[in-house]
């Protein structure tokens, strides 16, 4: 009810397949997807594991919502230890992918061990089977590899994730992709896939989903529904979709730019929403064309866009003249102004080719500039380019490094080490733009203080989407109550990200609402009490999960440079990060220790003991 | 009488008064108006949770009735927007 009741262990090294029970007491307390998928991990292997040895285990978890009819219930995560940052990674994803593999009767996927050759993984059903993927599919792009087993296996229906050549070549930031260009994207989950030899999982399903109480569920599925699709912020992520944050973040002084050397980007008008609505002189076409939306969701914020054919990127290249996965804030914030690069059809390119290739378009913006940084020094030159100049602005260099990157070759395979590992390996590691080595998203946090605290703080390295606190940032340049409004958001957020339900649905709803929808799929009581203890219970989780791994307090910090150098401009001119006025008091309305770990009393109280 | 500039970003521009379609344009406010005074004269009501800036610096939705204007003062509003 809710939950299907069944996981599937695929031991790669010994190419075995077995269904088991999930085990609904972990169930009862971790909800799904993201806590559930922690939970498993946290017992079943040892932390302090190579993240790309065969001792890391993959999981792919959906949750009870998934597939049930929820609004925006569609998502699936990929949980397992990250290849970029060393610590607990979980990336979340929407698009199909994640309602076909739940459709087909199954909660999660356990992958474990490493595949003596490249193989995929056919879910159809209880009809699943491990498929040699050498001469068929490894090597192949994304794109490719979804056509050809959807061509292979003659069924239109079948959904694909999969890695593209970045994963296989274990660049640090790769993506599991599903639906072409929806992307499980953070903390490296597709280098941890290549390092499986698995290649692909396609996932087509007959058995449904049922939930505990219909009649129930059903009203609170509408109720919620007739609440999302006229509110304000469902019309506007349709229409402008996130890339409208561009402007915000501008105006206020918290885009970061060049490397973070700046807040503010002159060239913010060349990639903006209105850059990207207006049409071209070439062919009379707007960078966007339309927008698109995931399984059972009625918002749509995904974009679809098409490059100008003259634009020297695509020219003579029929394959990107064609709709492609458009930009989204994050996406465009990465390879455009923190590149400082004012080129819409470059930056469109360079985003197609990170979901072509399996890359996240975060990271790999992000260390882009950093290697432009390092250029500009002097510490990279054209001999470790091979020749391209690798200056900031440059938007033939952002479209050669996508290239370069995306195909692991010559410098390229720097680039996808992400920004620590290439700052550290150029002398330069305060260059590096990173949080437990994962790189911003597009919220400076000396004009957003409270967004520090969360990227410090988050267990999975700099994240926008594990805390919210937008409200108050924009609204108040201080530090005080930021702790408290990270914490509650990241207990929030912790436990909406394993209902199976997307994060930007609560844009319109209350917790409340998604908790009536729970309580009608699932057996027993659920209250919002109940909720935000579970989301207490996974990030401490995941806490404990990056201690036995070996990260500490001293992770928890922000790079020298917005720590130590004030924003030049905006709203938070003259100010640096003030970590050191948050981070007390976090701990201790965590119930930590100043040590930050989790006092005894916490992890009893928590059942985590 | 004052004059003051006054910016949306991201916000749908049909339904306000007094400035252009693309959301800019320049408002006069009665003198000691304040920031909720300016919202109202563009048909904004400054008890929805919108972000504002006046000269770039935020202005929290409590203190908006209090925040005095002057001539000149460039107000920026933005939607309630969360990253993704």
């Amino acid at each position: 009810m809710g939950w299907q009741g069944k996981v599937l262990r695929v031991d790669l090294t010994a190419g075995k397949i077995t269904p088991e029970p999930l085990n609904m007491e972990w169930a009862e307390k971790y909800i799904g997807q993201r806590g559930l998928g922690t939970k498993y991990l946290s017992e079943e292997m040892d932390p302090s594991v190579d993240a790309l040895s065969p001792e890391n285990k993959l999981i792919f978890a959906t949750g009870p919502l998934t597939g049930t009819g929820a609004s925006t219930g569609g998502r699936y995560s990929v949980i397992t230890k990250g290849a970029l940052t060393n610590a607990i990674a979980c990336s979340n994803s929407g698009g199909q992918f994640g309602a076909y593999l739940k459709l087909a009767g199954w909660d999660m996927l356990i992958l474990e061990g490493r595949s003596p050759e490249p193989v995929y993984l056919v879910v159809e059903d209880d009809n699943v089977r491990l498929l040699p993927a050498t001469d068929f599919i490894w090597g192949e792009t994304v794109w490719d590899t979804e056509d050809k087993i959807v061509a292979k296996h003659q069924n239109p229906h079948l959904k694909v994730a999969s890695i593209g050549i970045a994963g296989e070549n274990l660049c640090r930031y790769a993506c599991v992709m599903n639906d072409r260009d929806r992307a499980a994207g953070r903390s490296g989950v597709g280098a941890v896939m290549g390092s499986k030899n698995l290649k692909a999982i396609a996932a087509y399903g007959t058995v449904g989903t049922r939930v505990a109480n219909p009649e129930a569920f059903q009203k609170a599925n509408v109720a919620a529904r007739a609440k999302l699709d006229p509110s304000e912020p469902r019309k506007r992520l349709s229409t402008i979709g996130t890339h409208a944050m561009l402007d915000v973040t501008n105006s206020y002084g918290s885009l970061p730019t060049l490397n973070c050397r700046a807040v503010q980007f002159d060239g913010a008008s060349s990639v903006n929403v209105k850059a990207a609505h207006t049409p071209r002189r070439s062919d009379g076409r707007a960078n966007l064309q339309t927008n698109k939306a995931c399984f059972a969701c009625s918002i749509g914020c995904g974009r679809v866009a098409s490059i100008d054919p003259e634009h020297f990127s695509v020219k003579d290249k029929p394959r990107y003249q064609t709709s492609l996965g458009g930009l989204e804030y994050e996406s465009i914030y990465a390879v455009g102004p923190m590149c400082g690069v004012d080129d819409i059809d470059a930056a469109t390119y360079a985003s197609a080719l990170c979901n072509e290739h399996g890359m996240d378009p975060i990271s790999f913006g992000a260390s882009v500039a950093a290697a432009m940084e390092l250029y500009d020094i002097g510490a990279i030159t054209k001999e470790d380019t091979g020749g391209m100049a690798l200056e900031f602005g440059s938007a033939e260099a952002l479209v050669w490094a996508s290239e370069v990157t995306g195909t692991a070759t010559g410098f390229g395979i720097d680039i996808g080490l992400g920004s620590k590992r290439l700052c550290e390996k150029y002398g330069h590691p305060d260059l590096a733009m990173v949080v437990k080595g994962q790189e911003f998203p597009g919220y400076d946090p000396r004009a957003m203080q409270g967004m520090g605290l969360a990227y410090a703080t988050s267990n999975r390295g700099a994240c926008h989407l594990r805390a919210s606190p937008f409200q108050d940032d924009f609204a108040h340049i201080r530090t005080e109550g930021k702790a408290a409004i990270v914490k509650k958001s990241q207990d929030r957020n912790a436990a909406w990200d394993s209902t199976g339900v997307c994060l930007f649905a609560g844009n319109a709803w209350e917790v409340d609402d998604l908790v009536a929808q729970l309580a009608g799929a699932l057996p027993g009581d659920w209250s919002v009490d109940r909720f935000f203890d579970a989301g207490e219970r996974i990030w401490n989780l995941e806490r404990m999960f990056n201690l036995r791994a070996g990260l500490t307090k001293a992770d928890d910090t922000l790079p020298k440079r917005v720590m130590e150098e004030p924003a030049a401009s905006g709203a938070g001119k003259g100010r640096v990060a003030e970590l050191d006025k948050m981070l007390p008091e976090y701990y201790e309305l965590r119930g930590w220790t100043p040590d930050g770990e989790p006092s005894s009393q916490t992890l009893g109280r928590l059942e985590l003991t | 009488m004052i004059n003051v500039g006054f910016q949306l970003v991201s916000i749908d521009a049909s339904e306000v008064r007094g400035l252009g379609r693309d959301g800019v344009g320049e408002i006069p406010v009665k003198d000691g108006g304040s920031l909720a005074d300016a919202m109202r004269m563009v048909n904004l009501s400054p008890d929805k949770p919108y972000m504002t800036l006046v000269n770039g610096d935020p202005v929290a939705p409590e203190s908006r009735e209090e925040k005095a204007l002057a001539d000149g003062d460039q107000i920026v509003v933005f939607p309630p927007i969360e990253g993704g």
